[in-house]
């Protein structure tokens, strides 16, 4: 076997045991009703998983959750591209006082943004809308991607588009055919990341966004949390909340491992 | 008109104390491999950027075929470039490589891309290869491509920064032979830089010599051999010997004796005698005597440093003779291998 297939094989493994393996108990208890030592099996029972899509906020939200988190992902990248190569490529004054900014939302609690921003963006209009939810999720991950971005941009080096420019191609078509190939796996990497971050948000959703406009963990979390709902519809809430973040890990996966989507780092 | 012509090109990069190109002059003719040579740091691959346009210069000015080059973009000169590194586009097979330009320009239809294409990799001796990804390839294979996609674009002019420094020796030679070739079949006019003398002899028409952001001498190999112009010069070429003396007409009298010298950069009066290390023959039985202060053994010769006349010389000798610290030498010098420079 090969090194590459072997690494394939290991990282699969690992994989499996640290993202799967933890889900086998949680989709257990999801179809059944009662599971309590010393069954080794719990009692089925299929009815929990009709029973909370059956719910009608259900679809909806989680079409809001992908509408919304798609779109911060793809403003994201847009908006930080550009941004996140001069970080990653070049050394100018200031840079690491930039980074550092970029890291404050990070680490500081989003509930002691969250309030503060919620009387700007009534200033702003931008309070209960739609536009104001996108702008209020840009805010904390807008500098998470550029963040991310310039670490990738860190290992790209800038001379293969100096060498496509001297082959006579211009800046766009550089961009689009030389750059973005050469960087495409840390841009689906940033891309995925800002999408679960979105994906998870529940204070700023609920405290910014329109009451109308409910997204999964919106709808899930009272689920999971209020004490009068049984193991088995949290493992459901649960498992629907990860599902389409493990199907977009999977879509993308083979994009971050085919050599021919993109350059990784020392391929130059 | 020179084809290529540089006047006078000044570059300073932000933040750098010293310019880079300070008044820049070289010229180069139609069809002809040029080759830049100097040290490291000594502005060669900053003359090339200013060429093709990636790096913008302060004053001066490029002209290529009579057209002004000034305020236009790389993408819009008829200039390609051959990097260091090979530069390939590893998500793409070696023959996407070599047709990206057109590719992507759509400059071809299919039917002339896909012939051309063939072409390019027959001329590059890659024929067999072309659906091969470019992380595939030996390090002359990706350097062939590399040219091949160069020239693909079908320069006016074709800048090389040394691209073959990465290889090792025997490979070297056989691409130094092919650029030529490729020179010849294609007319395509080559500045080619490179740090290394003997490099530049094997593949150029003619030498520019730079040193300090400005060219020293500009010429046909051999002369750098026979006759160069300054001390910088020599010294680049291997000549180690720098004996003062005086010259007038064609004799050049100096402390190790005179020498008829009949063509020569330097002016009668002070000049510099130039003697090379190899210089030395009739070993043991010269009229000349040298007392041997160090020994440096380097393979079939050995390097003899040596107190002669009250000047250091170094003398190359092979291992024929041998020679101990404090031994004399007796040697006469080769008078096909002494020249003369302006006094610095």
């Amino acid at each position: 076997m090969t090194m590459r297939g072997r690494n394939r094989i290991i990282i699969i493994t690992v994989a499996f045991v640290v993202l799967l393996l933890p889900l086998i108990p949680l989709l257990m208890w999801s179809f059944s009703s009662f599971w309590r030592w010393p069954a080794i099996l719990p009692e089925f029972d299929g009815g929990y998983w009709p029973r909370l899509l059956s719910d009608t906020r259900i679809l909806p939200a989680l079409r809001n959750s992908l509408t919304l988190s798609a779109l911060v992902a793809f403003l994201s990248l847009i908006l930080s591209f550009f941004a996140a190569k001069n970080l990653g490529t070049r050394n100018f004054r200031g840079k690491r006082l930039i980074e550092f900014l970029l890291l404050v939302p990070t680490f500081v609690p989003q509930i002691a943004i969250v309030f503060g921003m919620q009387t700007v963006f009534m200033k702003l209009l931008l309070y209960s809308n739609f536009p104001g939810l996108v702008t209020a999720h840009l805010v904390f991950y807008l500098p998470y991607t550029t963040l991310l971005l310039s670490a990738v941009f860190e290992n790209y080096d800038t001379v293969l588009e100096d060498q496509a420019r001297t082959l006579g191609i211009g800046r766009l078509k550089t961009m689009l055919f030389v750059t973005l190939p050469a960087v495409r796996s840390g841009v689906i990497v940033a891309a995925v990341f800002c999408f679960i971050g979105s994906w998870s948000v529940y204070l700023l959703t609920n405290v910014i966004g329109d009451p109308h406009f409910k997204t999964l963990p919106v709808v899930i979390f009272p689920l999971i949390s209020v004490g009068n709902n049984s193991y088995s519809m949290v493992a459901v809430a649960i498992i629907l909340y990860i599902l389409p973040i493990l199907i977009i890990l999977m879509a993308v996966s083979k994009a971050l491992t085919d050599p021919r989507l993109g350059a990784r780092k020392g391929a130059i | 008109m020179p084809y290529l012509d540089l006047k006078d090109v000044v570059k300073t990069y932000r933040g750098a104390g010293e310019p880079a190109l300070r008044g820049l002059n070289l010229s180069a003719e139609e069809g002809e491999i040029l080759a830049i040579l100097g040290a490291s740091g000594c502005g060669k691959t900053t003359a090339l950027k200013v060429v093709s346009g990636l790096e913008r210069q302060d004053s001066g000015r490029v002209a290529l075929n009579g057209q002004e080059m000034d305020g236009l973009t790389p993408e819009k000169r008829p200039i390609a470039m051959v990097f260091q590194k090979s530069l390939l586009f590893r998500n793409m097979t070696v023959a996407e490589n070599i047709n990206f330009a057109p590719r992507i320009n759509r400059s071809m239809s299919k039917k002339l891309l896909a012939q051309k294409t063939g072409e390019m990799l027959e001329l590059m001796q890659l024929e067999g290869l072309g659906g091969k990804r470019a992380a595939e390839l030996s390090g002359g294979q990706e350097q062939r491509v590399s040219l091949g996609r160069a020239l693909m674009t079908e320069p006016e002019l074709l800048l090389l920064d040394e691209p073959l420094s990465a290889l090792d020796p025997g490979l070297k030679l056989t691409l130094e032979a092919h650029i030529q070739e490729v020179n010849r079949k294609l007319g395509t006019t080559m500045l080619y830089v490179t740090h290394d003398q003997k490099e530049a002899a094997r593949v150029a028409n003619r030498i520019a010599l730079m040193q300090n952001g400005r060219i020293v001498q500009c010429a046909k190999p051999r002369d750098f051999y026979a006759k160069p112009a300054a001390k910088p010069a020599a010294e680049f070429f291997g000549w180690e010997n720098f004996i003062p003396a005086r010259k007038r007409g064609t004799l050049v009298v100096s402390a190790l004796g005179e020498f008829q010298i009949d063509d020569s950069a330097a002016e009668d009066g002070g000049v510099l005698l130039c003697v090379r290390p190899e210089a030395a023959v009739e070993i043991g039985q010269g009229r000349m005597k040298a007392v041997v202060l160090s020994v440096i053994p380097q393979g079939i010769e050995t390097v003899y440093e040596t107190a002669c006349a009250g000047e250091r010389i170094k003398l190359v000798v092979n291992i024929r003779h041998s020679f101990n610290v404090g031994d004399e030498i007796r040697f006469d010098i080769d008078p096909q291998m002494v020249c003369c420079v302006p006094a610095e």
